[in-house]
């Protein structure tokens, strides 16, 4: 088994040893197969170890590169994918017991783009039952169990692509494949101490993989670097004529082509979250005061005033009543895990069209609002979530906007604004977003910054994390497994 | 959309929600339990809705599960409301779109 600093380098360092030949593909996939099944069941991480795939994977990527064809950043390169993403001849069990033995015939576009990469599967990562589509309460809504943190057993990874971040914190695999419609990806990544990317809504295809929400549902990577999520979303991104909501017409390249240097324009966001912990707080303004030095602008920014979150998690809830119409007439929704989940379809199947339609009309009206605020800045800055990861209990999960410090009362026309996690803007208007380690509190749990940028400049998010971590070594930290 | 427009948007939505917050202030009062913060006229929706989950799934809940679903039907509401408030004109399309095939 090679050395654990070996499994926690980023993809481009593994790239090189094996084009160096230090090592080969199939020990390097046997290496993280090993450690994925010793530590693997500790943490709740896998649905499915999938041994025999890596392995004849791991050859023939070992073959090729013999014959000295190279195919790509990815080639003979591990990683795991969560479970709502179909391999054929797989399980594929959304997390969830009605899905449980759940098949299918045929790869999800994500798989073929990996497959033709050279990229080897370790295996389908744990999740939040449906991703969280008809609700949930708390970690334990997992087929496999509550993912735990490898920073702290006691405490969960966050959702709902939670045993993707369990993976990639632990060093069981160099990245993952995660999923978001509202926050499944960067929670975990900021909670996880590493590296991850919601793309812009449409550069990925979600062709095979589970819907939740048809216009929120993004998939992307989770890893160690914000580098590695430029050189992963480079393989998986592109048009498909198979998912209806692909927005991109070319690929995307990674690296981008050189620009003109010029500052990165950050504005920091001043009316999210309500009260940040004083340790977060300092540390989010610390990163922003590295990167100033280094030559960013950073002035105070505002998200326009607009039911941001309502219009988001209204259409979760509508999209979800009709993606998961069958398991909710049927009443197998009574099988889930959560008993918010056995219920909650009932709820939402009571929305009218004029409702949906209601939404999405001011949805377009708030895209507008948030797009204008790009015009002044490259990035938006935050926090990657509110508080550090949470001990697992089996009560009802913190809700993001539920303070413990009291909230300064703020005028009534910005009162979405005030105290909201930036998630629901962000999600609801498809713009991209990545998120870093910045820091550990003083019991030792990550913290993260996140950057947020206009509906299809992925490259400015990249950018912005890329600077952050060579101006630091956060994202070089890893937990005592 | 004009600047102008956005612009006249912004403050009307400043004044719908202040005037809003109150309506529902005033004429939940009486209806406190069912939903607070509520209009009469949303509350008697949640009222139709939970009806309709019950004529439908009641069969399959239990009490406690029956009065969580009006719960939930209360906080959708409440949500609904706020989206209600936003002042939208005639033209305003949705973040829907029908993507022509063009022969694919």
């Amino acid at each position: 088994m090679l050395a654990e600093d070996i499994l926690y380098l980023p993809i481009s360092e593994l790239g090189r040893h094996l084009r160096r030949k230090s090592f080969s593909p199939v020990e390097l996939a046997q290496s993280y197969l090993d450690r994925s099944q010793k530590v693997g069941p500790k943490l709740n991480a896998y649905v499915t170890i999938t041994s025999d795939l890596a392995l004849d994977q791991a050859r023939a990527a070992e073959k090729e590169m013999a014959a000295g064809h190279y195919r790509g950043p990815l080639h003979g390169i591990p990683y795991a994918l969560k479970d709502l993403v179909a391999v054929k001849g797989y399980r594929t069990t959304w997390g969830a017991k009605p899905y449980a033995d759940q098949t299918f015939d045929y790869n999800a576009t994500i798989v073929e783009k990996l497959n033709a990469a050279g990229a080897v599967l370790i295996g389908k990562a744990a999740m939040i039952e449906l991703a969280g589509g008809l609700g949930y309460s708390n970690g334990f809504a997992a087929l496999t169990g509550p993912a735990r943190n490898p920073w702290n057993t006691e405490c969960w990874t966050c959702g709902s692509s939670s045993g993707s971040g369990a993976i990639v914190a632990a060093g069981l695999a160099p990245w993952a494949i995660g999923s978001d419609t509202r926050g499944s990806i960067i929670c975990p990544t900021s909670w996880c101490g590493i590296s991850g990317m919601r793309p812009s809504f449409g550069r990925v295809s979600r062709h095979g993989a589970m819907a939740i929400a048809w216009t929120m549902d993004k998939l992307g990577p989770m890893a160690r670097t914000a580098d590695d999520c430029g050189l992963i979303l480079s393989v998986i991104a592109g048009p498909d004529a198979k998912d209806h909501d692909s927005q991109f017409a070319g690929p995307f390249h990674y690296p981008a082509p050189e620009l003109e240097p010029k500052p990165l324009r950050i504005g920091k966001l001043t009316n999210v979250w309500g009260r940040l912990p004083a340790e977060m707080e300092t540390a989010v303004n610390a990163a922003l005061a590295t990167m100033e030095k280094a030559g960013a602008r950073v002035s105070d920014a505002e998200m326009p005033e607009g039911p941001y979150e309502d219009a988001a998690e209204l259409t979760i809830l509508m999209e979800a009543a009709s993606a998961f119409q069958a398991l909710i007439r049927s009443g197998n929704c009574a099988k889930l895990d959560d008993p918010l989940g056995q219920i909650n379809g009932y709820a939402s199947d009571q929305f009218s069209v004029t409702d949906y339609l209601q939404v999405q009309r001011v949805r377009t009206f708030l895209q507008q609002k948030v797009d204008k605020l790009f015009d002044s800045f490259d990035v938006l800055a935050t926090a990657g979530q509110q508080s550090v990861a949470q001990r697992l209990t089996p009560g009802p999960r913190p809700q993001p906007n539920q303070q413990k410090a009291p909230v300064q009362p703020r005028p009534a026309a910005n009162r979405n604004a005030q105290t909201k996690p930036p998630d629901g803007v962000s999600s609801l208007c498809g713009l991209p977003a990545l998120a870093v380690p910045c820091g550990f509190n003083a019991e030792g749990l990550p913290m993260a910054i996140q950057f947020i940028a206009r509906a299809g400049n992925d490259h400015a998010v990249i950018a912005a994390a890329r600077t952050f971590q060579g101006l630091t070594d956060w994202h070089k930290k890893h937990p005592q497994i | 959309m004009s600047e102008t427009r956005r612009a006249i948007s912004r403050r009307k939505f400043g004044k719908a929600s202040l005037f809003g917050a109150t309506l529902s202030a005033v004429t939940a009062a009486p209806q406190q339990p069912a939903g607070e913060g509520l209009s009469a006229a949303e509350n008697a929706e949640v009222e139709a809705r939970y009806n309709n989950a019950i004529r439908q799934y009641g069969e399959r809940l239990s009490d406690e599960q029956r009065q969580r679903i009006r719960r939930i039907l209360t906080t959708n509401e409440r949500m609904m409301s706020h989206i209600r408030e936003f002042p939208l004109d005639n033209g305003d399309t949705p973040a829907t779109v029908l993507k022509l095939e063009g022969g694919k």
